[in-house]
């Protein structure tokens, strides 16, 4: 059984497979990335101009230096058409800019969404295996941070691209207008490359460091909030802060250790800024004076050494950036490739059911071959309604996900309403198959919303006639809205009763041919539970069901009642046959016990 | 990430711009002002950007927290969502809430992108005008070619500073609208206020509700209620859902202020004792048993983290769980939740007692929180609270009529009013609500028509 790899890995050596990968999510948008990459390049190549078109005007002025003036119109008509240049270049960078930015930043957006669509889309499909032992926060983890570190290296690599043939391209002008200064200014490059070396293992660290101390930080931070109401019961809010605070500190010495080591590139990179402008304009005075390069080829150095540190310092970083995106890539190929293993049949069958559920010889085991199903047979025939009791571990939930294809069965078959249920298609059983659940989730948003879950054409009316034929009209109007009132995040502010006669609400609006309730009334009162039992008594009547619970008094209407234990059918008859018994159930009923632990 | 570095960014670059405009105004009066002509725009551009920005960054993370909540609910409630096979409908859902994200962070690059390329623009337009008409004054004979040269290289190094304004502005109205919503939390005024001081650590002789009432907006949840538990008299509390009974649970330890009427312990306003005291005294044994990511241990002695190991074993033997914790491979030191031990409803309920026991409050409020205990194992483990010296009150709310029939005086709430009280005999005899209860459960045979 598949199951994800641990979260606190940051950072993964280049993978070509998870680069591979990533490929067609990007060929996608395939031509928008052309045309951003079009603009990088028309940006850049705008750019290694424009210091040009000023060299060629200062060096047209300075002919009064050179005393080299011919004609002063001539020159200042040649001067104006270099203001035409330069303001052409200047519309085609700032366009450039927009473009490219717009486009780019918009492609990666879009691959992120899809990313998470993809993997969303995927999780509806996973099995319940999977789900039940998977914690959703990491997947919401992956979901969000990870996907969006995947954005991020993909943005900064196509602009880092740009960057590279900046650098070339200044590179190869700085040499072509003067060898000498071009490779005297060039020099100071090497110093930054150096200086990064040193610093970058350092101030990986440290980033890596904060963000390991941020996350633990957070983590801590929302479990207490989530468990306020403990929290407070047991006086422990200033213990708590304590830890809180141990943390807080913690992660801020490390987020100023990171924050030094960033702010410590800055100056360095002006410094040097500093010095190949020193080198310019000393060198270069000198050069202009003994005539070896005009006053306008001194200005373009100075112009082009500005542009000369950043692409450095982004392609240093951009490795950063590609680390972290292959763990998140690691992770987020990770969960789509967590297999379906239950897949609907090609050609599904959509015959109607004649409502009778058969397990043929069932064996089941959750893990290995701890079994909690072995060789179970049973026959429900159709409008039957079975009650199934037993001790927490004897198995009787697993009957329920049987049925509705949670899980596979290990050996046998079930063959629900004539048809071997791998033979439908998992659509199909839900509609004809109702479920209550255990755990009564509700969605935020209002209670019409939640009840109409399963049968979104419902009408109002049909509502209020089911609301009233359950005899919750009571709780109901007790909601400040009615039916329209809004419930919070998993109806929070409901309490497991409520939630459990909303859900039970809810599978019976969505008029399913077989019912299931696993648990549903357990946290009812026995009163309103009277009163839903005879509800059922009507609403069950044409449907085959079958009622879970450890309550004994639940489930004493059945037809026929099953007595589960360790997977095994110890008793089965009615609530008088199993009296007469003498067997389990008759003495738990005697005992006045009426329930089985939990 | 903002404030770090970016406000000592904004300083930097306005020192430098004053020294620099007052350099080049003293070369040439009107070429300087040109070369620092852009510097407005590019005020008015950011400054707008910033504004359109910020509001957008709000509305994104309301947004985003839909999209998260959407994902969450889907995870979480994916038995639900497979029962009804309902995958098609929370993709879409999905959908709805990825698009409007989609469109607002469209919003945001585009306003970005705007804000950038108009910045590089007008500033790249101001150093051509200061070119062309430097360059024509040089040939003039109003300026030194040198003094040209030196306001070219004073845009140069301008040239950096522009393009980061940008980025500042993107993490400056970011940071500004994230601490909106921080304020908002912070400005939340406390409900429950602390009045410190009032030390209550006394023995509880007497717990006494009078006259408590509580709405939620318009309906009445607790409707004057009164009643009066003791060490002796202990309290069960039955009734329908949404009758109140958790909500007059959560009042007891002050979770919330009643509307009207006072809760006392030992005659004294529990809203007038220090809030920490009050608690240490009245503990809750609530439905929703939150048990945190951490070991066994820890999460018993969560109400007392300097407690032995003894004290935590004593506990869980007397809660009935000790023989389960023992025989986990890790005993004592397994994890719980996500990569540690799945515990069943009794379990974790027992737990749950356990951590009340080693706090050793003076009350104790039951809120159906051993409901998937048998009943058996309940008694035992009351009794066993019980023995642990007889000053402790019990206030039982539960569903199960075996749960509170041995207690001293049981009140059946309905609609937020007491409709019958007494003890259990008391209440048989009464053949009201409770009788039809007590049918129901004891003996189903005898159904209510």
């Amino acid at each position: 059984m598949v199951s994800l790899s641990e979260d606190n890995i940051r950072t993964r050596k280049f993978d070509y497979n998870i680069f591979k990968r990533f490929i067609p999510y990007v060929s996608i948008y395939k031509k928008e990335v052309f045309i951003g990459f079009f603009f990088i390049l028309l940006l850049t190549i705008s750019s290694l101009l424009l210091p040009l078109v000023i060299k060629n005007i200062i060096d047209k002025s300075g002919c009064l230096v050179s005393s080299s003036c011919e004609n002063i119109d001539d020159i200042k008509s040649y001067i104006f058409i270099g203001l035409l240049q330069y303001l052409g270049l200047s519309a085609l960078v700032s366009f450039s800019i927009y473009m490219s930015d717009n486009i780019i930043e918009r492609v990666g957006e879009k691959i992120l969404l899809d990313l998470r669509r993809k993997m969303f889309m995927h999780l509806q499909d996973v099995s319940i295996a999977f789900m039940d032992k998977t914690d959703v926060g990491r997947l919401m983890s992956r979901l969000q941070g990870d996907v969006a570190a995947m954005q991020e290296a993909l943005q900064v690599s196509v602009f880092a691209i740009g960057d590279l043939i900046l650098i070339l391209g200044i590179i190869g002008v700085l040499l072509s207008m003067n060898v000498q200064l071009g490779i005297l200014t060039i020099l100071v490059m090497p110093i930054l490359v150096v200086i990064r070396l040193f610093w970058l293992p350092k101030a990986k660290a440290a980033f890596l460091d904060a963000r390991v101390k941020s996350s633990a930080t957070t983590a801590y931070l929302a479990e207490n909030i989530n468990g306020v109401r403990t929290t407070q019961s047991f006086n422990r809010q200033e213990y708590n802060m304590k830890v809180f605070e141990s943390k807080a500190s913690e992660l801020l010495q490390a987020q100023l250790r990171a924050a030094k080591f960033s702010s410590i590139m800055l100056p360095t990179v002006e410094t040097l800024t500093g010095i190949a402008f020193a080198i310019i304009i000393v060198v270069g005075a000198s050069l202009v004076i003994n005539d070896n390069i005009t006053a306008g080829v001194m200005v373009a150095y100075m112009l082009f050494v500005q542009r000369f540190f950043d692409p450095i310092r982004t392609i240093s970083m951009q490795y950063n950036v590609m680390q972290r995106a292959m763990a998140s890539g690691y992770r987020i190929f990770e969960v789509l490739d967590i297999p379906v293993t239950i897949k609907d049949p090609v050609k599904p069958l959509d015959c109607p059911l004649d409502g009778s559920i058969k397990f043929k010889n069932i064996s089941f085991a959750y893990v290995d071959k701890n079994y909690i199903l072995e060789e179970f047979n049973f026959e429900i025939y159709n409008g039957e309604r079975i009650g199934i009791v037993g001790p927490t571990g004897a198995g009787k939930s697993t009957i329920s996900n049987l049925i509705h294809r949670f899980y596979d069965t290990n050996k046998g078959e079930i063959v629900l309403g004539g048809v071997e249920i791998k033979k439908l298609s998992q659509e199909y059983i839900g509609k004809k198959v109702g479920m209550v659940l255990q755990d009564p989730f509700l969605f935020s948003g209002s209670i019409l919303e939640n009840v109409k879950y399963g049968n979104s054409n419902i009408t109002l009316e049909n509502i209020k006639e089911s609301v009233k034929l359950l005899g919750i009209e009571e709780f109901i109007d007790t909601l400040s809205e009615g039916l329209e009132t809004i419930i919070g995040q998993r109806g929070s502010d409901l309490s497991m009763g409520q939630r459990q006669l909303l859900s039970i609400l809810r599978a019976l609006l969505a008029d399913t041919q077989y019912l299931i309730l696993d648990e549903a009334t357990s946290s009812i009162d026995s009163y309103t539970e009277k009163k839903i039992q005879s509800a059922l008594d009507i609403l069950l009547k044409n449907r085959t069901s079958i009622t879970i619970a450890h309550r004994l008094a639940t489930v004493r209407k059945c037809d026929r009642i099953i007595v589960l234990n360790a997977g095994k059918i110890e008793e089965v008859g009615n609530h008088n046959q199993l009296l007469k018994n003498n067997g389990l159930y008759s003495k738990l009923y005697g005992l006045n016990y009426s329930s089985f632990d939990d | 990430m903002f404030i770090n570095t970016g406000i000592l960014r904004l300083m930097f670059l306005s020192i430098f711009i004053l020294t620099g405009a007052v350099l080049v105004i003293n070369v040439n009066f009107s070429l300087g002002l040109l070369s620092l002509s852009f510097i407005p725009f590019v005020a008015f551009i950011s400054t707008f950007a910033r504004l359109t920005l910020r509001k957008n960054w709000y509305r994104l993370q309301q947004q985003l927290s839909i999209l998260t909540r959407v994902m969450d609910e889907n995870l979480s409630g994916v038995r639900l969502v497979r029962s009804f096979m309902k995958q098609k409908h929370e993709l879409e859902k999905f959908n709805v809430a990825s698009n409007i994200v989609k469109k607002t962070t469209f919003e945001q690059i585009t306003t970005r992108s705007i804000s950038i390329s108009l910045n590089t623009f007008s500033f790249l337009i101001a150093m051509s005008l200061v070119v062309y008409f430097g360059a024509i004054a040089v040939l003039e004979s109003k300026i030194t070619l040198g003094e040209l040269t030196s306001l070219v290289a004073f845009m140069s190094i301008l040239q950096g500073p522009v393009r980061q304004i940008g980025q500042l502005v993107n993490s400056f109205s970011r940071a500004s609208a994230t601490s909106a919503r921080l304020f908002e939390v912070l400005d939340h005024e406390e409900d429950v206020k602390n009045l410190e001081g009032n030390n209550f650590n006394e023995p509880v002789k007497e717990l006494k509700v009078v006259n408590l009432s509580f709405s939620y907006g318009s309906y009445k949840v607790l409707d004057n209620i009164s009643f009066t538990a003791s060490p002796d008299h202990s309290i069960g509390i039955v009734g329908p859902p949404g009758s109140g009974k958790t909500t007059l649970s959560r009042l007891l330890p002050r979770f919330y202020n009643p509307e009207s009427g006072k809760i006392e312990l030992n005659g004294k306003d529990i809203s007038t004792l220090d809030l920490y005291d009050l608690r240490k005294s009245v503990n809750l044994v609530d439905q929703d048993n939150f048990l945190f990511s951490d070991t066994l241990t820890e999460n018993i002695r969560y109400g007392d983290p300097k407690a032995n190991i003894e004290t935590v074993e004593w506990s869980t033997n007397k809660a009935q769980i000790y023989n389960h914790i023992d025989s986990l491979p890790s005993k004592f030191q397994t994890l719980i939740g996500e990569r540690g031990v799945q515990l069943s409803g009794g379990q974790r309920q027992r737990l749950s007692v356990s951590r009340t026991l080693l706090f050793k409050s003076k009350v104790v409020i039951f809120d159906d929180s051993t409901s998937a205990i048998d009943t058996q194992t309940e008694r035992k483990i009351r009794d066993e609270m019980s023995s642990l010296g007889s000053e402790i009150t019990f206030i039982v709310i539960a569903h199960r009529i075996s749960s509170v029939m041995n207690l001293d005086e049981i009140l059946y709430i309905n609609k937020g009013k007491i409709i019958e009280k007494g003890n259990h005999s008391e209440l048989i005899k009464l053949k009201g609500r409770y009788f039809e209860l007590y049918n129901m459960q004891i003996n189903p045979e005898m159904s209510i028509k």
